[in-house]
């Protein structure tokens, strides 16, 4: 797997574009989410397939030549229920996590009924922790990053299980830590220690952002979940890009099921664009 | 007719207060809480009869604002604290609650605390300065005594700048002065060992020198920040003033949040005149946070951006470039080794070569020295031909040590590989920090 640091995008957002009106009214759940409104669930699960098969590898990372986005293959197996099992790893605070989660939200929905999403704001909190102050570059931290939260949302599937792992709320303190058993297929990925990180049945690793989170800057979760079905907008070519190369990921342990899915143009047009440019040999960047 | 009695009420009542405050201070001086853990009680103490007064306290008493809990950043950031007081106090004038009484005694003896402290750290300095000082004590006491609070707080804030003043002159006179025979001995023990870690510049071919002025230039862009800079700053002081005078340099301390946190001097502000180089210093953020980042203080010019990037992409701090025959990248020292000590204790402890903090400084204004007497061909040969300059620049090669400086840029969200193994593995390692502010950068499982 490749391990390279980050460069972060600049993102000075206002404090008055958080969109308060919309956290207001609901409780907020122990991440620093809420839950998120219907109308958000509602279009970020029902990306129409032609939009994705229009996107194809859209304009997201390719983690084979990004220094931000990196992937790992191996032969592990981690399974939940008889099902290959999809974990994620993320920080509520973590704006990288905050655009990924788009991207994974739309792909796990197309493998089965995705409910219980949580809308989270980043907030401020990654600012302070990635603050150097002895590097003369302006600090890029993407304040106020607009993002989902699966922590308590519940998906089901005849192909594929799902678990989601936050470890820290919105101000930085500690919520879950993975099982012993994920924790093992995470570092067989290569992805231990490490967030935003994508485990996809222990034969597939993602880390990293897929795209840059300055795309959701002053951006609502109603403004980012309704742009997903327009195949020409900048954040749907980004998330829809990066969904339909996690679908292919996907399809590869649910062994090319639903045909539907895995068969599509824009699903084979990611694979095709990163799966399968992969060295076939031993897999990539052993760690170190 | 009504207005003019509630003022008069309220000017007894601040009498009352002052007076509350005199006496309190006298019986109980030995117990009095520190300054900032007295507004601190402040703040509680007023949250519920004034949230405005609780706010502006709450600002004053913000770690950022302090190096611990009785002593307040240098000028000008520390100011603040005074600041934040005066609006406090004009917020408390006109209530008569008991817990307002006691919220403005703790509030006007932290301020005049906090001035007595700088008044006494800078004895020694100029007497007509430090008269200044507490003269302005005396008149901040009678304008308590007479009611005006605020301008007695401002009285306070006036000991405290012209305190600090003198307390600049006193330890700058003494950095840019340090005796040659204890700087030399103090430098050849950090020769003598490996304990410093020392660590070498980048050596670069002899062609293309950096002139400004007819004469070869020093470069440095730092970050008033950054305590890798606030080491280093010790040791260039001493060295440049070998080649020329510095003047108008002032206190400044690296930012709490980045440990350690060393007091040191800022370059923002001074000037320097040498007949042998120029020295181009420019300190782009200042130590006061301004979120997402710090408050950026100078710019870099486009050329110097240049030099910058073609040097060191990573931009880190401090920077410096000699004539472009060397390049720093890194302090030459940790800054560990001067933490936790006051201005006046390691300036003093420049006469004694025994002291650790000593050798740490004199190793890296002998490094500074050898590097410029290179760039200056061996002038002026009163500084260059000494023994322990030419020691240095035989040394110049062989200091492989880690010296000190930032970690790589946090990278959460990125592939993830640790800063600091990062760093361990580039040819140019830099010394990594456990610091749990940059473990939590690199969102750490």
């Amino acid at each position: 797997m490749r391990r390279l640091p980050v460069v972060c995008g600049a993102l000075l957002l206002a404090l008055a574009l958080v969109p308060a009106a919309q956290t207001a009214q609901a409780a907020p759940r122990s991440d620093g989410s809420t839950p998120a409104p219907a109308q958000v669930t509602q279009l970020v699960t029902g990306v129409p397939a032609s939009t994705l098969n229009q996107v194809g590898a859209g304009d997201s990372r390719n983690p084979i030549t990004s220094q931000d986005f990196g992937i790992s293959k191996r032969n592990g197996r981690l399974t939940s229920d008889g099902k290959p099992e999809v974990v994620v790893v993320a920080l509520a605070w973590c704006p990288h996590c905050a655009a990924n989660s788009w991207g994974l939200a739309v792909a796990l929905s197309r493998f089965g009924t995705l409910t219980g999403l949580g809308a989270v704001n980043t907030g401020t909190y990654f600012c302070k922790v990635a603050e150097d102050p002895c590097n003369l570059n302006p600090l890029y931290c993407f304040p106020y990053t607009d993002g989902l939260s699966f922590l308590g949302a519940s998906y089901s599937s005849p192909y594929i299980s799902f678990a989601s792992v936050v470890l820290q709320d919105v101000n930085g303190r500690n919520l879950q830590k993975p099982t012993r058993r994920e924790e093992r297929s995470l570092f067989t990925v290569h992805l231990a220690h490490t967030a935003p990180a994508l485990d996809i049945g222990g034969a597939w690793g993602f880390n990293g952002s897929g795209y840059d989170p300055g795309t959701l800057a002053h951006k609502s979760w109603s403004q980012i979940a309704g742009s997903l079905a327009n195949a020409h907008n900048r954040i749907a070519r980004e998330v829809d890009g990066l969904a339909n190369l996690w679908t292919a990921a996907i399809c590869t342990v649910t062994k090319g099921r639903p045909g539907t899915v895995c068969r599509s143009r824009g699903v084979q047009a990611a694979a095709a664009a990163v799966l399968r440019k992969l060295p076939s040999g031993p897999p990539p960047g052993p760690p170190s | 007719m009504i207005r003019a009695a509630a003022s008069a009420r309220r000017t007894a009542l601040a009498v009352a207060f002052f007076c509350a405050v005199l006496s309190g201070s006298a019986s109980a001086a030995g117990a009095a809480p520190a300054p900032r853990d007295a507004l601190q009680l402040a703040v509680r103490e007023v949250r519920a009869l004034s949230p405005q007064a609780s706010a502006a306290l709450a600002q004053g008493t913000a770690a950022s604002l302090w190096i611990n809990a009785r002593v307040a950043d240098a000028p000008p950031y520390g100011r603040s604290v005074f600041t934040a007081s005066g609006h406090a106090v004009g917020d408390l004038t006109g209530l008569s609650a008991l817990g307002a009484r006691t919220a403005a005694e703790q509030i006007l003896a932290a301020d005049r605390a906090l001035a007595e402290d700088a008044i006494a750290q800078a004895r020694g300095a100029s007497a007509a300065r430090l008269a200044g000082a507490r003269q302005a004590v005396s008149t901040g006491n009678r304008q308590a005594r007479a009611g005006h609070l605020s301008a007695a707080v401002d009285s306070y804030a006036e000991a405290w700048q012209s305190a600090y003043a003198a307390l600049a002159q006193l330890v700058a006179g003494k950095v840019t002065r340090v005796p040659s025979g204890a700087l030399e001995a103090a430098a050849e023990q950090a020769l003598s060992t490996t304990r410093f870690g020392m660590a070498g510049p980048v050596i670069q071919q002899p062609s293309n020198p950096l002139i400004a002025g007819g004469k070869p230039e020093v470069f440095y862009a730092g970050s008033e920040a950054c305590p890798f800079c606030g080491v280093q700053r010790w040791g260039m002081i001493i060295a440049l003033s070998q080649f020329g005078t510095f003047s108008d340099l002032h206190l400044m301390q690296s930012i709490f949040t980045n440990r350690p946190q060393v007091r040191t001097f800022t370059f923002f502000g001074s000037s320097y005149r040498s007949a042998y180089i120029s020295f181009v210093p420019v300190e782009v953020w200042s130590n006061v946070p301004k979120p997402p980042g710090l408050a950026r203080l100078q710019t870099l010019t486009r050329g110097e951006s240049t030099l910058l990037h073609t040097f060191d992409p990573s931009v880190e701090t401090p920077f410096i470039d000699i004539a472009n025959r060397f390049i720093v990248d890194r302090s030459t020292v940790d800054p560990q080794l001067i933490a936790h000590k006051s201005w006046t204790q390691l300036a003093d402890g420049l006469t004694d070569p025994g002291n650790l903090s000593t050798q740490a400084i004199a190793g890296e204004a002998e490094v500074m020295t050898a590097e410029v007497c290179e760039a200056t061909g061996g002038s002026p040969q009163s500084i260059c031909s000494s023994a322990i300059v030419q020691q240095y620049e035989a040394a110049l090669p062989n200091l492989t040590g880690r010296g000190g400086s930032c970690p790589a840029p946090p990278s959460p969200g990125g592939p993830g590989a640790p800063p600091a193994r990062d760093a361990a593995a580039s040819p140019h390692a830099r010394a990594a920090r456990p610091d749990p502010v940059a473990t939590a950068a690199h969102c750490g499982v």
